[in-house]
């Protein structure tokens, strides 16, 4: 099982040098970016923060789960301004709101009497990671409803949609089952994280495609 | 044993991770699919509307040259021979002749002259109808009806309620349609009966047409001059024309238009 925890450390290293490639991209590009591709510079920054926090404690021999339990309520909020901007037209506003705050509540309850601090929160993670993937579905009912445009790749919504819906598809089941696996296996989990990062490796491809694209002017 | 039992679950969650990978690239290339045979729907489509505006547009160009041929055969045939032979008339009045020769000559002369102010003031009448000018829309197809009926070629009934007047440009389009299904009438379809009814509402014109005739199919209506006519200047009006409500043998239609154009 060596092989797989150096893969893991690999993927791991690619992992935080795919993650400037977005990052740098949008800073580079940051007076060109609209709305949506600004709430996606910060999502990357957020993350790649959240990274280096955590890489940072583990190394230092401190439990640092709880920085997972910042990030992901965090993380959300900057994902539904993004689909309450992308999703406008079909949802009002305060769909969006509404399901912020029922959200952030979850995670109150989770972290304060379900899974402390020190526990990764595979619920909200997996609760998070449900709703993306419904509103990444009903992004691309609402381009099917709407007449049908040319240049659909020249759109970066459409390429964060689609990361979106490849990334967080994938990784659902993994982070449902994180907590029992972990007692299980450790070298299993490590494996299986590996999977995770090459998936978010992905995940940060379609991120640089979204910064990189100049947003299309609205009629 | 155990060592199998975790290489197991690693293998069901690694085929579960890469079936909802599938999964999720199968929505997104359904979706690419899907957008693509929408956008040549659409293209079709266009370009569909694109021909059928073109077909309007000849038909619109035909009716006009077909109009201006009319017009100047009117004039070469009937206006131009008709001052031809009064100017030989005057030609032949001369000094020389008899007063009886002069009276005769004069009153032939002023006989021709008659004819062509007739003849121009019918000319005129095709161009610009003046009974339309003056007293509008509804009376306008009233004196229509009251000529087509005293030719006794075929009965045509006529009712109308008026509240509003109709726009000017849009009263000369109503006024060809009307002529146009007549002209088809008579020409075509071989019926002994029109009805003909008109209402103008406040925003909105109605006008319901039926003769006994033999009726047209489909194929007849999209191809005529006459009713690709009448749909280019609905189009104008932002009108639409309906066919065949209810009616089993004979043209039944009913036609509406906005009294006056939106923007003003």
């Amino acid at each position: 099982m060596e092989w797989m925890f150096d893969l893991v450390y690999s993927f791991a290293t690619y992992f935080f040098v795919v993650i400037l490639i977005p990052i740098s991209i949008g800073y580079f590009r940051i007076r060109a970016l609209d709305f949506i591709q600004r709430q996606v510079l910060i999502l990357v920054s957020v993350a790649l923060a959240n990274e280096v926090l955590a890489t940072y404690l583990r190394f230092q021999g401190i439990n640092n789960l709880w920085v997972f339990h910042l990030f992901v309520p965090v993380s959300f909020f900057f994902m539904m301004r993004i689909y309450r901007e992308a999703l406008k037209e079909s949802y009002p506003k305060g769909l969006f709101t509404l399901i912020l705050i029922l959200f952030l509540i979850f995670c109150v309850i989770n972290s304060f009497f379900i899974q402390s601090i020190t526990v990764f929160n595979s619920n909200a993670i997996s609760l998070s990671w449900v709703v993306y993937i419904i509103f990444s579905v009903l992004f691309f009912y609402q381009l099917l409803k709407s007449p049908a445009s040319e240049g659909l790749e020249r759109n970066p919504m459409f390429w964060l949609n689609t990361g979106v819906l490849i990334y967080y598809s994938s990784t659902l089941i993994l982070f449902l089952l994180v907590n029992f696996l972990i007692p299980e296996d450790p070298k299993l989990y490590a494996s299986l994280l590996g999977l995770n990062i090459l998936f978010n490796i992905i995940n940060n491809i379609f991120y640089s495609v979204v910064l990189w694209k100049t947003p299309q002017l609205s009629a | 044993m155990e060592d199998s039992a975790t290489i197991s679950i690693t293998e069901v969650i690694l085929i579960a991770m890469l079936a909802m990978f599938l999964l999720s690239m199968g929505v997104v290339f359904f979706f690419l699919g899907y957008q693509k045979r929408l956008l040549n729907q659409q293209k079709e489509h266009q370009a569909k509307e694109a021909e059928y505006q073109l077909q309007l547009m000849r038909a619109n160009l035909l009716s006009q040259e077909k109009e201006r041929n009319r017009i100047g055969k009117d004039l070469h045939d009937s206006v131009g021979s008709m001052l031809t032979t009064a100017r030989l008339y005057f030609r032949q009045i001369n000094k020389q002749a008899t007063d009886e020769q002069f009276e005769g000559l004069k009153s032939k002369a002023l006989e021709i002259l008659d004819e062509t102010m007739t003849s121009v003031r019918r000319v005129s009448h095709d161009l610009k109808p003046v009974v339309l000018e003056e007293l509008g829309l509804a009376e306008a197809i009233s004196n229509m009806v009251d000529q087509i009926n005293d030719t006794g070629l075929l009965k045509v009934d006529y009712e109308y309620d008026a509240i509003a007047s109709v726009d000017k440009e849009y009263e000369l389009n109503w006024f060809r349609i009307v002529q146009e299904l007549v002209n088809n009438t008579i020409r075509h379809s071989g019926a002994q009966q029109i009805e003909m009814q008109l209402s103008i509402g406040s925003d909105k014109v109605l006008f319901r047409y039926v003769d006994d005739g033999k009726g047209m199919d489909n194929n007849t209506i999209s191809a005529g001059l006459g009713l690709k006519n009448i749909e280019s200047r609905l189009q104008l009006m932002h009108g639409k024309m309906i066919l065949n409500e209810g009616s089993e043998t004979g043209l039944s239609l009913s036609i509406s238009s906005l009294v006056k154009p939106q923007n003003t």
